[in-house]
Order: structure tokens, then sequence, then C-alpha cells
């Protein structure tokens, strides 16, 4: 396993385990505790987590004088960023016309939606590069495997 | 002029139209106060996602005919307009965000003006940046 896959599969996991911890905590504050919603959304707090994937680059240091990736790596990185930019840009432009479209346009919503809508894209496109990574470089393993 | 040119001065003309077309419709919606719904949403969706992929089709088969100096260009102007894009899009939003105050409301209208204004802004950043670089390149030698 090369110093990207392992900074993918860092990122991946660390993003998993906020978002699903966040989830986890709201469901339990919400459906079983029986908190509103105001209160309830605390548990987005758990999404911090997410944040340690950024660590990876101190984690995985570069090896000094050695080379580190080739035309191969680079290609898979370049599809994975195609990949992870054309899924936040879904994201964002579905989350910009969500309540446009549902609500009406003089309806009005929390200016929280802004900073959020644009955090959810951040992690998305994070994430996305992450899977992505990970699965070009196993397709690339079972195919010499064949 | 070369392919590129041509498709950034197509791009930037379909920008300006775009503007000129999108704005009153927006306006227009906005001032009936027009509720497409969910039905609207996924049309809007679905479309989106055909003319995209059809899009990117395109120009997978554009990109094996350029030249190793035209793929350099279109992936510096690429670059720049994603960036212009991201950064209009978080200073907008947390502009919005801090003028407003973190408790009051924003009307809904607000957010596909940003996206869609952020979008406009990235295909005209992109033309200009190959149009840009190509002037450079005649009036360089």
């Amino acid at each position: 396993m090369n110093r990207i896959q392992k900074t993918a599969w860092w990122m991946a996991i660390w993003i998993s385990a906020g978002v699903i911890l966040a989830a986890i905590a709201i469901a339990i504050l919400f459906f079983i505790i029986g908190l509103p919603w105001s209160i309830a959304r605390a548990g987005l707090g758990f999404l911090g987590i997410a944040g340690l994937g950024g660590l990876a680059p101190l984690i995985f240091r570069k090896d000094q004088g050695k080379v580190t990736c080739d035309e191969r790596d680079r290609l898979i990185n370049h599809r994975a960023a195609i990949a992870a930019f054309s899924t936040a840009y879904l994201v964002t432009g579905l989350a910009c016309m969500l309540p446009f479209f549902v609500l009406g346009p003089n309806a009005t919503i929390s200016v929280c939606w802004l900073p959020s809508i644009f955090m959810a894209a951040g992690l998305t496109v994070f994430f996305v590069h992450s899977v992505a990574i990970i699965v070009q470089y196993g397709r690339e393993v079972k195919g010499e495997e064949s | 002029m070369n392919r590129l040119e041509k498709k950034a001065w197509v791009n930037l003309g379909g920008v300006l139209l775009c503007i000129v077309i999108a704005g009153p419709g927006v306006a227009i919606m906005v001032y009936m106060n027009i509720q497409a719904g969910l039905p609207g949403l996924i049309s809007l969706f679905v479309t989106g996602l055909i003319v995209g992929l059809i899009t990117y089709r395109r120009n997978i088969k554009s990109w094996a005919q350029l030249d190793e100096r035209e793929k350099k260009i279109l992936q510096k102007a690429l670059v720049w307009s994603m960036s212009v894009f991201i950064l209009f899009m978080y200073c907008a939003s947390f502009a919005v965000f801090y003028i407003v105050g973190a408790k009051n409301p924003i009307p809904a209208y607000i957010l596909p003006v940003l996206f869609l204004s952020g979008l406009f802004l990235m295909i005209f950043v992109q033309s200009a940046a190959l149009l840009i670089q190509f002037a450079k390149e005649h009036y360089d030698g």
C-alpha cells in the first residue's frame, strides 16, 4: 500500500466515523430521548471528528529523495479529483435549489444553511476523492491478479 | 484562431446569453412566488445530469485531439475557474452569514442566485483564462 492509498484510507475512515457518530447522536437525542430538533442537532458536533483526517500529511510523510508517485498514480489522482469535484458541485447545486423549489422563492430559511452547504460540499470532496482512490487502486490490483 | 479559442468565445457568449435569460427568469419566479415543488427540482436535476453527461463525453473525445501545449493551457484554465468558483462561493456565503447575523433568516432565492452566479463566473473565468493564455502566446512569439 503506497502513501496515497494510506492517506485515502485515513481520510475515508475519519470522515465516515464523524458522519456515522453524528447521525447516531442525532437519532438518539431526537428519537429516543425526545429532545427538540434545535437541541438534538447538537449531535452534528461529532462531525468535528472528520477533521482528524487532515492529519494524514503529518502521519504519512513523504520519503526524502524517493520517487513517491508515477504517471499511473497521477492519473488515478486526477480521475479521483474530477469525481470528487463533480459530486460536490452536484451536492451544492441540489442543496441550493431544494429550498427554492420546495418552499418557494419568497420563503425564508435559516442563514446557517449557507455555511452548512459549503462545509458539506468540502466534506464530500475529501470523502469522494478518498473513496475514488481506494476503488481505483483496488480495481488495478484485481486486474493484475486475473 | 484554433478550436479552443473558438470554444472559449462560444462559452463566453453562452454565459452572457444565460445571464440575459436566467436573470429575468429568476426575478419573475421571485416576484410571482412560483413554487415549482419537488417535481420541478427533479426535472431540473435530470435535465442537468443528462446535459452534464453529454458534455463530459464530448469533452473526453475532444481532449484526445488536443496537443500537449493545448492540454496544459486548458488544464490551467480549469484550475483557475474552479478555484475562483470555490473562493466566490465561500466568500459570498460567509459574507451573507456575517452581514445577516447567525440567527436571522434569509430569502430562499439567495441560494440559487449565489450558485448560478458562481457557475457563470466559473465559465467566464475559464473562457477568459483560455483567451488570455493564447493571446499571451501570440504576443510572445
